[in-house]
This record gives structure tokens, sequence and C-alpha cells, in this order.
């Protein structure tokens, strides 16, 4: 700025460096001089006001010019006269012109000074402006500052907090602080971020443990699956080593393989049911077709898919998408879907045809539970005739195959952790909608739940937990007692038509007539039974429940009525037909509690039936009608000894009454051809 | 084949008590004797039923001695247990019954006696209903009285078993005999009761209970299910009411008991001063002679036909009662019973 102030005044360098020089050849007093001249006239300057000096200045040029016009006539006339005139006028010229000079001298220090000031000013107005500058920018950086904070988004307002109350009530007081939190919004928000923190790292610990074990099982899995893989190839040498044999033995392979391939699409225990039922078929020739129903495309479907779901459940089953998903879900349609998924059914189904030879057939449909890991079956009988209400009662599926086995009545499930799984979602096990889960069903397609400690299992000896894994034996098993069911609704068939049934006629009825008739045979509801006090100790004795078979008789003979209730137990008949009996004669009520004969009367039927059952021989189903018919017959008697005025004596006995007892003869003894009764 | 188990309609028809008091005989209508060993019950223990269930063997013997007949009656001497099974009279030895219970076999019968065969009827059972014995006190020769299916009763001598007399008359079967200084008392399904001269085998007096409007039930019959003596009384009843007769003046009863409410006596007897019944009802009943009814003793049979009192003067009386249950009532107070053992 110096500089520039130094190149504008070019002629005061000039001069100034002029000065300098003259002020270096002056002497050090004239330079003295010099600089007090230069101070006094620098104090003039300022004093003197330019305008006045302008004034000054302007009346000396007028006077200058006067001069210098007046010369200049002077000169024109060339008079030598006016030569002194002329000098003396160049004089006053040459005054004024000092005047000028020093006026102009005065100006040029004020020019300078003004200069000087002007520069300062100018100087100070730039620092002004360069400070407004600075400040400006400051204060619009400092606002964008502020509207950067203002705008700023904290992370905590993506997490995910439980609700205020909860966090009340799971996290502790020294973490709460409600005191403080309540009033405080704040605070409270840092407290339930702490809380949700120490949550998350509790968690985080747990999902580590629980990473560790899965790649615990997971390494397990893999070393399993590279055993089982390592046998393939031993397998595989094995087929080939055997094939002489096979040739030798007349197989060939190709017959071997010649199970179709809907066979192989089965669940484990239904194609081990399957292999066993085509090998029994095979072997024995048996009247037992096993089929599989179901469709092919589906059930292939189903079983990648369930592979399929299995690695999802095991890889990653904490896939976030997922559980995103099942959250927008309302709970309610999740537990119908879970409960769905439990009681899938596999989409194939056996189904193993039993016929008897009078044209009858059982037809037994085994499906799998695949997430229960049960076989259920469902056991529809082909009969034909038989519409009465106690025989479709007797033939309905969950009926029909109870008593195969002791207290096996496939009503829960044998599996124990279904117990768990059923409970957790609020349900039970239906056997109407799902088929009957029996034990030895289990046991026939392989799979075991065997437990000691239930009452189910105890039953079972050694023998018949072999026996229920040999098809051959369950099929048997299976045709004995549906033929005995059969046999059981033809009896009752005719009971319920009120006569007694004319099959087997010879060995079961005695040579006497009986005099009394069947007035009703009717199903009748457990209910009532269990209600019965008269049943009281029957029910202990029998170990009656819900599965057994209540039917009510009545005979009449004159006025005379025998009531009878009768147990049919499933395993009939090797557990015989109980009846409790009461008889009503006039205005005389008798019961086993009551009257000794009528006791003795049930004892006749219930407990002497081995009598009647040595008699029928092989045609054992038939006990039911030898029991009603020895029944008939205990009445007659009991009517005609001890009402002997109202009832004539028709049938041939030596004693009413016999021992202290006064026991009625009731048991037959054949005399030749014809037979008579008489006291045990 | 399974049926209802054999015990439900188990009935048991004879009772009796050792003469030592410390065991009690039951027989029942499968032919089987079970021997209690009463050591327990007289110590008054409250376990005696739980251990009659559990340790069987211990306390009793099951003696299966007739697979086709009832054990219609049962009494015991000093040396016999005595039954009578169909038309048999079989003694076994106490001390064989004793030693049997320790060696855990089967006692062999020591004798047996069978009912002379009557000609007319080859049908007719001799059931052994009831069965007496007498001791002469002078000749010391024991005689056993049996009161016989075949309407009469017979008399053996106890030392060979020979039939000494039998004393025919009834019609129908005899239900109970009663002896008394050598008056013997039968009453049969008849519905008569004759008194006999044991040394003569002639009748004394016959008593037709049902001819009394008083004592007669139509609707149950004229039987005669039990009779019994002491000095002065005659006891029946069956059918008909439970009576009681002077025995200088059989024309009328002395009282007749209406306030036992049975369907059929079949017990009726005297012990000390007074007269205990049962029958076809679910209670036993002591009375006085003047038919007041002292307590009635609930029964766990629905109709009673056995009855036996220990006698042994070491021990204080026992009262057993069974009938068509499996389970048979033990009472030493007359007043209620006091424990329940099962035959099975």
């Amino acid at each position: 700025m110096v500089r520039d102030t130094m190149d504008r005044h070019p002629k005061l360098k000039r001069g100034d460096s002029k000065t300098e020089n003259s002020l270096k050849i002056l002497s050090t007093d004239s330079n003295k001089q010099y600089l007090k001249v230069l101070n006094t006239e620098e104090k003039e300057a300022q004093s003197r006001s330019g305008d006045a000096d302008t004034t000054i200045f302007k009346e000396i040029c007028e006077k200058f010019r006067e001069i210098i016009k007046s010369i200049a006539d002077l000169k024109s006339k060339n008079d030598a006269s006016n030569r002194n005139a002329i000098l003396h006028l160049r004089v006053d010229a040459s005054m004024l012109f000092l005047k000028m000079k020093k006026l102009n001298r005065l100006e040029k220090f004020r020019l300078h000074s003004a200069r000087e000031k002007l520069h300062d000013t100018k100087r100070q107005v730039d620092n002004l402006h360069l400070q407004w500058q600075n400040l400006l920018y400051e204060t619009h950086h400092l606002k964008k500052e502020i509207s950067n904070c203002m705008s700023f988004k904290s992370k905590d307002e993506h997490i995910d907090l439980i609700p205020v109350e909860e966090f009340y009530e799971s996290a502790p007081e020294t973490i709460t602080r409600p005191e403080i939190t309540k009033k405080d919004r704040h605070r409270l928000r840092l407290a339930q971020l702490e809380w949700e923190l120490t949550q998350r790292k509790v968690l985080a610990e747990t999902c580590n443990e629980l990473m560790i074990e899965k790649d615990k099982t997971a390494s397990e899995i893999r070393k399993k699956k590279d055993r089982i893989e390592n046998l393939i190839p031993m397998i595989k040498n094995i087929l080939s080593a055997t094939k002489p044999v096979q040739e030798y033995l007349g197989l060939s392979s190709s017959q071997i393989q010649t199970e179709p391939e809907l066979a192989q699409l089965l669940p484990p225990p239904l194609y081990f049911l399957s292999i066993q039922a085509n090998a029994m078929e095979e072997a024995t020739g048996d009247s037992v077709k096993l089929t599989i129903i179901g469709d092919k495309d589906s059930a292939a479907r189903f079983n990648t898919a369930v592979t399929e779901s299995i690695a999802v459940e095991y890889s990653d089953s904490e896939d976030e998408g997922q559980s995103h998903h099942h959250r927008r879900k309302t709970k309610s349609q999740i537990k119908e879907e879970k409960i769905k998924k439990l009681l899938t059914k596999h989409p194939l189904s056996a189904k193993l045809q039993i016929s008897l030879k009078d044209g009858n057939s059982l037809s037994i449909t085994f499906h799998h539970l695949v997430n229960l890991r049960i076989i259920s079956i469902i056991p529809v009988a082909n009969t034909k005739g038989f519409d009465g209400l106690s025989c479709r009662h007797l033939l309905e599926s969950r009926h029909l195959l109870n008593g195969l086995y002791d207290k096996d009545y496939g009503e829960r499930s044998p599996n124990p952790a279904n117990t768990y799984q059923l409970e957790q979602l609020g349900i039970e096990y239906n056997p109407l909608e799902l088929g009957l889960p029996y034990f030895w069903v289990q046991k026939l397609c392989g799979l075991d739940f065997t437990n000691r400690n239930r009452p189910v299992d105890q039953a079972l000896d050694r023998k018949t937990n072999a026996e229920q894994r040999n098809i051959s034996v369950i099929v048997q098993k299976v045709r004995q007692h549906f033929r005995s069911v059969v046999d059981l609704c033809e009896q009752i068939q005719d009971f319920e038509k009120l006569f007694i049934p004319m099959k087997n006629r010879d060995i079961i009825s005695y040579p006497v007539k009986t005099a009394c008739t069947l007035l009703k045979w009717e199903l009748i509801s457990w209910d009532r039974i269990s209600t019965d006090p008269a049943f009281e100790t029957l029910l202990q004795n029998l170990d009656l429940s819900e599965y057994d078979r209540f039917f009510e008789t009545i005979f009449v003979r004159n006025t005379a009525k025998l009531i009878a209730k009768v147990i049919v137990k499933p395993n009939y008949p090797d557990m015989t037909p109980v009846f409790s009996i009461r008889i009503e004669n006039g205005s005389k009520k008798y019961n086993a509690q009551n009257n000794n004969n009528v006791r003795d009367m049930e004892k006749e039927v219930n407990f002497y039936v081995e009598e009647l059952y040595e008699k029928l021989g092989k045609q054992k189903n038939w006990i039911l009608t030898a029991q009603m018919n020895k029944l008939a017959i205990c009445f007659d008697i009991f009517l005609e000894c001890t009402d002997r005025d109202n009832f004539p004596r028709e049938k041939l006995f030596y004693h009413h009454v016999r021992g202290r007892s006064r026991s009625l003869p009731f048991k037959f003894v054949t005399r030749g051809k014809e037979g008579l009764f008489v006291q045990r | 084949m399974k049926t209802v188990d054999k015990s439900y309609y188990n009935t048991v028809l004879s009772a009796a008590f050792s003469s030592c008091g410390k065991y009690l005989a039951c027989g029942n209508v499968y032919g089987d004797i079970v021997i209690y060993k009463l050591s327990a019950l007289s110590n008054h223990s409250v376990e005696f039923f739980e251990e009659g269930l559990s340790k069987a063997p211990k306390n009793k013997i099951l003696l299966q001695a007739s697979k086709t007949c009832h054990i219609s009656s049962l009494i015991s001497n000093d040396q016999f247990l005595i039954a009578g099974i169909g038309d048999q009279i079989v003694g076994w030895s106490w001390n064989d019954l004793i030693n049997a219970e320790s060696s855990n076999s089967c006692p062999k019968s020591a004798w047996n006696i069978s009912i002379p065969k009557s000609s007319d009827n080859a049908d007719t059972h001799a059931d052994v209903n009831a069965l007496k014995i007498t001791q002469n006190a002078e000749t010391n020769l024991s005689i056993l009285y049996a009161g016989c299916g075949d309407n009469k009763v017979h008399s053996f001598s106890l030392e060979d078993g020979r039939l000494l007399r039998s004393y025919a008359g009834h019609t129908d079967y005899i239900h109970n005999i009663d002896i008394k200084d050598n008056v013997l008392v039968s009453g049969s399904e008849d519905g008569f009761i004759r008194t006999w001269d044991c040394r003569t085998s002639e009748m004394i007096n016959l008593l037709e209970p049902h001819r009394q409007k008083d004592v007669c039930r139509n609707d149950l019959g004229p039987w005669i299910g039990d009779v019994s003596l002491n000095d002065d009384w005659l006891l029946c009843g069956g059918g008909v009411r439970l009576s009681l007769w002077n025995l200088r003046n059989l024309t009328f009863p002395m009282s007749v008991f209406k306030k036992t409410k049975d369907d059929g006596i079949h017990v009726a007897k005297f012990h000390q001063d007074q007269i205990l019944a049962g029958g076809m009802a679910p209670y036993f009943s002591v009375l006085s002679y003047n038919n007041e009814l002292h307590t009635k003793i609930e029964s766990s049979s629905g109709t009673i036909y056995s009855y036996a009192v220990s006698s042994s003067q070491n021990s204080s009386a026992m009262l057993c009662i069974a009938g068509n249950g499996n389970l048979m009532d033990i009472s030493a107070n007359f007043k209620f019973r006091e424990y329940v053992i099962p035959f099975y």
C-alpha cells in the first residue's frame, strides 16, 4: 500500500530523491535547517485552509497575468523607458511567482497529508470490511451447524423397546428408578435403553451357547451322514456278492425289485408294513391284500417338502424374515397352522384287506401321522345285512378292534411326547378324526413306545410283545376277532328281532321247550351302567369301562318279567358276556342282592358258562346265544319252583329246592335222549 | 376263557370253630374248606383282615375237599374236623391239619362215612345238611348225628364209623338238627319238626309251625330252616317265622319273632340267654326270649347260611357268620362285626 502511494506520487518521490540527493550534499547543519523548514511548512500547510489559498492563488494568477500583459504591452511599445518599468514588473512577477511556488508547495503538502489520511482510512475500512465478512461467514457456518444438529437422527429411535408398563414390571429397581424416570421422559428413555442393553447381552450369550450346541450337533450329523454314505459301497458290494447266491436260489434280482415305485414313497413305518405284508402274501398265499392308496406325485412332493422343511428347521430356524412373517399373522391363525402341521397325515396310506370265507371283509387303513410320529388305523367292516342299532354300534370303526389286546383301546397316542405336544396347543387326540393309534399297530409298523410304567405295557408279557411284531399272527388275530364280531352281530341282530337264533341250535339248546319269550333287546349306554348302584361290585370285579358294550334284554312269561343287563367285553368271546338279572313277579322284585336264587341264576349264566363254552367246541362265538338260551330256561325254572301256583311245572326235575341254601335245579344233565334239571 | 371271578359267586354254607378255639373252618359251595388260624384275631389285632389277605398261607389253609359237591355242614370235636360233603361224611385229624399249615401240604382225610343209599329212588341226594356230636359222659363214646337229604337223620359211632340208627319219618330233606339230653329234634323242608328219642329212634312229638296263623308265611312256604333245643325251649324258623315253643306244651308258640324282618330263617340258635337268628336278610339278629331285639349285626352277605360259636373255655366266645358272599364276619361281643375275613 505504501508502494502504491509512492507510485501515485512519482513527482514527489522524484522531488524527495532530489532533496535527498541535495541533502547529502548539504552539510548536516543545513540538513537540520531543511528539516526544520519542512516541519514548519508542514505545520503551516495544516493550519491554513486550502480554499483560502485557492482564492489567494487565483488572485496571484490574475495579478501575474496582468503583469505579463503589461510587460507584453510595454514590450510591444518597444520603448526604452519602459525597460525600467518592465524590470520592475519582472520583479513583481517573480515575487508573485515565489508566492505561487509557496502556495504550490503548501498545496503539495496538504495533498500529501490528505492522501495519507485517505489511505489510512481506506485501510481501516478495508480491515473492517474484512472483519465483517469473516463474521458473516462465521454466522453462516454456525447456522448450518445448528440446522445440521437439528436434523440429526439418533439411532435409538430405531430400537424396538418393550412397553413402559412391561419395563417397570420386568426391570430391576436399580435400572428403572421410577422416582426419577416417572417425571423425566429422557431419563426414562435412557433407563429403558439400559435395560434393553442388558437384556440383549443376556440373549446374545444364550444365542452364542445355542450356536455352539448347534454346531456340535451339526458336526455329529455330518459324521453320521458320512458313516451312512460310507455304507453305500459296502452294501453294493454285498449285493453284488450275493447275486450268485440269488441266482442259485432262482431269485433273479429283477424279481426282487418288482416292488412298485409307490411303495418307495411310503413313510418308513408303512414301508416296513408293506414289505412284511407282501412277504406274507408271497409266503403263505393268505387272503390278505395290501394296497397303497394315494397320489404318487403329491407323495413325492410331500416327501421333498418334509426333507426341506427339516433342513430349514435345523439350519436357520432363527431366520428373521420368517419370524417377522409370522408376527404379522394373528395368534389364532398361527395356532391353527401349528395344529394343522402337527396333525399332518402322510398323503400315502396302506390299506390291508382281510376277508372272511363268508364274504364279509375288513379293511384297515394305516395312516402315518408324520409329526406325531405314530401310525393310526381306521378299520372299516364291509358287511351285509347288519342294519340294527346294536350291530351298527358294534361295527363302528372305533369299537371294531378294541378287544384285540387288553386295555389297548386306541384312544390316546402311544407316543409319550405327543401328550406334551398336544397339551401345548390345547387340544386332545381325536381318534375319530385321526384314526386309532393302537399300541399293537405301532409295533406292527416297527415303532416301539413301550414303557414299563404304563399299565397297558405291563399287561403285555414277553410273548405278546413278540407276537405284536409278527404280521401273520396279527392278521390271524384280527381275522379271528373280526369273525367273532360278525358272529356276535348275527346273534344280536336276531335278538333285536326278538328270536333266539337257530344257528348251532343242536349244540346250544336243550331238549326242552322254553315257556318264556324274548320281549326286548336293546343297546344301553355306559352312563346307565356306571350310575346304577346294582353294578357297584360288578364294576370293580369286571373292570367295566365305557369301552364295554351294554345291552338290556327282557324275557316275559305271563306276568313275570326278567330284566337282564348284558355286559359284552370287547374281547368277546374270550371274556364271556356277563348278565345282571332282575326279576319282577307280581308285586315282588328280586335281584341277586336280596334273593339267593337270582344270584344262583346269575352264577349259572355267568360263572358256569364254561360248561356251555366247552360244549360249543369250535363255535365259541355263539356263547351269547347259549347264555341267552340258558337264561330263558333258568327263568322258567325259577318261576316253576318259586311260584308253583301260577306257573305249572313243565321242566323235569326231582326237587324244587335242595340243600341248606334251598337252591333251584338250574343244572341240566342228559339222561338218554332227554334230560333233566338238578341242583348243583 | 375268562369270566366273573370265582369268589364273586362264592357261598359259605358251613362254619365251625375248633374245640380249642384257635381255628375257624368254613366250607363253601365249590367244595373248598378254608381254615383260619385265629391267634392274630384273639390278640384283637386289627390287622388281621389285611394279613389274612396278603399273607394268606400264614394264616389259612385252603383244603380242596371236593370238586363237585358242596360242603353243606362242618363240625369239630377234640380230634377231628368233620364235614358233610355230598353223601359223604369226611373227617380230618386236627393234628394233620395243623401240621399241614406249617408244611404247606394238602392233608389227607382221616376217615369217611357214606350215607346208606335208600332203595326207593336212586336219584335222591343224601346231602349231609346238618351234623351234631354227642358224648356219653359215662362210656366216653361219641355219636355223630347227620341230618340228610334222604329225609332221614342217621347216627354213627365215631369210634368205628358204624351206622347206629336211622330216624325216618320226614317227607322232605332235613335242614337242621339239634340234640339235648337224648332228645333229637329235626327240622325239614316238609314244614314239620320232629322230636325223637335218641336211644330208640322213636318219634316223640310232631310239630307243625306252619299250621299256626301267626307263624306261617304263605309266600315263603312251610319249610323249617333251623331248630334248636335247650332245657325248656325249642326254637325254630325257616319259611315260617322264628318262633319259640315250650317243650312241655307244643300246641302254641310261646313267642313269635316278627322283628327279624327276614325272607326266610336259616340260622336259629340259643346262646346263653339270648336268641340268635339269621337268614335271608343282610343282618344277624340278637333277640331276647320275650321278643326284644337286642342288636342287629350287619352282615357282608345277603343271606346268612352258616353260623358258628367258639365254645372254648380258654377264650371268650366268638361268633362267625357267613352266607352268600366271599366275606365272613366275626364278632366277639355279639354286638357288631369286628372283623371281616375273605374266603379266597
